[in-house]
């Protein structure tokens, strides 16, 4: 659970808000695109859920600092903004958490099993439409394979 | 007052007709006519006139022929002639929200010196929802000198209604308004004024938050309930504010200072005192925000104060 201040480092709207500093068009597209979310994913992202998962599941037991929880929470936002593929998480946190494979491996597993349960099948859906024609075929089936389904991330890696 | 055969309180109809016949012995004492009686010949002989009307709006088969019986109507009002023919009519208009601000113009003209008939014409205005005005028109039509004091109240009664929430939420109602509103309607003391000073409260809280600073002694019982200045008065007035209903705030609530000043109070007072609701509060007003905001400067202003709050 978040105390006072802490939005700014593990709520995914705040983080991305903040990163947005003074720039009015990147503030007007990035709520374009949340207007443009189903329902769903709003009621997600506008929850306390998200934040008190990064802090307590995933930065205070990997002993994350700052910088590495607010990255924790763009890359989460990325992703239900469909910025991001889900098929890319494992690389994409390894590089911008700054974190070895098994670890990035751990996080991508328990984003996708844990905190993204409730709305995986709708993110699923979008991702779908929005990247798999730009991903070769056969990629996009490993990473889809990789990805999607979550006992293939093995959680006590 | 038993037994001294005098009537001092005798509802709404009986207060229209006093202050029908003081109106109208200042318009004796001014050398004016008509006196009380022909006011009330020519409104009863009006309504009769009105039901044909209404038994021709309901024999018609087509729209165009609806809009055949208004325009006959528009132009008998036009014509400017001060009979119960041309009365019925505008009062049938009124009724159908069909009374523009010119044709209305027009009634007062013929009729000033009759308020009971221009009482009348409101009352089917109301009726009729106040068609045909934009708010921006029907605001001065309330303040107009030459509006009888109980039509007012009938449209000021129709702004406080959820049908007439459109006047409240324009920019043209400000405090003076608000302020006229209020009191013409009693007040405090009264469930009309109250009523107004709620619904007035819900969309522009500046405003009222602004009349209980200036009037304290009226509208608290107790001093310690005293707003300390208009931020802190518009604190109290949004307190209690559902996290939609920050929606129906207009642009010029969320650029007002004292607003914002309120606004970050608020979310301050929340987060100290319980930050797990102060967050699920504050991602709720997001989402509304979000979803029904017309101006994204409204979500600015509510962050700017969320993290101020540390929230």
């Amino acid at each position: 659970m978040l105390n006072i201040g802490e939005s700014k480092i593990y709520n995914p709207y705040n983080t991305y808000l903040n990163q947005t500093g003074d720039d009015r068009f990147k503030y007007r597209k990035f709520h374009d695109n949340l207007r443009g979310l189903p329902e769903k994913l709003q009621n997600f992202i506008f929850d306390t859920v998200p934040a008190d998962f990064i802090k307590d599941k995933i930065s205070v037991p990997l002993e994350f600092n700052e910088d590495q929880s607010k990255e924790t929470a763009m890359v989460i936002m990325d992703l239900i903004l469909s910025d991001l593929y889900l098929g890319n998480i494992v690389n994409e946190i390894q590089n911008r958490l700054a974190v070895d494979q098994v670890k990035a491996k751990t996080i991508a597993g328990l984003i996708i099993a844990e905190l993204f349960a409730p709305i995986l099948e709708e993110l699923k859906k979008r991702h779908l439409e929005k990247f798999a024609k730009n991903i070769p075929r056969q990629q996009s089936q490993n990473q889809n394979n990789q990805v999607f389904d979550d006992r293939v991330v093995n959680l006590k890696d | 007052m038993p037994g001294t055969g005098m009537k001092i309180f005798g509802g709404q109809a009986a207060r229209k007709t006093r202050e029908a016949r003081m109106e109208d012995r200042f318009a004796g004492w001014a050398g004016l006519e008509p006196r009380y009686k022909a006011q009330t010949e020519i409104t009863e002989r009006a309504g009769k006139e009105e039901k044909n009307i209404e038994n021709r709006f309901r024999q018609v088969r087509s729209t165009a022929e609806e809009t055949v019986i208004i325009d006959e109507l528009r132009t008998k009002v036009s014509s400017g002639a001060k009979d119960p023919e041309t009365l019925a009519a505008i009062n049938a208009l009124a009724k159908k929200g069909q009374l523009d601000v010119a044709l209305f113009n027009r009634a007062v003209d013929n009729f000033r010196d009759m308020p009971l008939a221009l009482t009348k014409v409101f009352s089917e205005w109301k009726e009729g929802k106040f068609g045909g005005v934009r708010a921006d028109e029907l605001i001065p039509i309330l303040r107009d000198i030459r509006t009888p004091l109980e039509a007012k109240r009938i449209g000021y009664n129709f702004i406080a209604s959820d049908d007439g929430k459109r006047v409240i939420e324009d920019r043209s109602f400000d405090y003076a308004e608000f302020k006229e509103m209020y009191e013409i309607l009693g007040g405090r003391n009264t469930k009309d004024g109250r009523t107004a000073k709620k619904s007035a409260g819900e969309i522009k809280p500046t405003i009222v938050g602004e009349y209980n600073f200036k009037f304290p002694t009226t509208e608290f019982d107790d001093p310690a309930d005293y707003p300390a200045d208009i931020a802190d008065a518009i604190l109290k007035q949004i307190k209690k504010t559902g996290s939609k209903d920050f929606t129906k705030y207009g642009k010029d609530i969320w650029n007002n200072p004292e607003f914002k000043s309120a606004l970050g109070d608020l979310l301050y007072n929340k987060a100290t005192t319980d930050i797990g609701n102060a967050r699920k509060y504050t991602e709720e007003v997001r989402k509304w925000l979000i979803r029904e905001s017309k101006d994204e400067d409204e979500l600015r202003v509510f962050n700017d104060a969320a993290t101020m709050a540390g929230i």
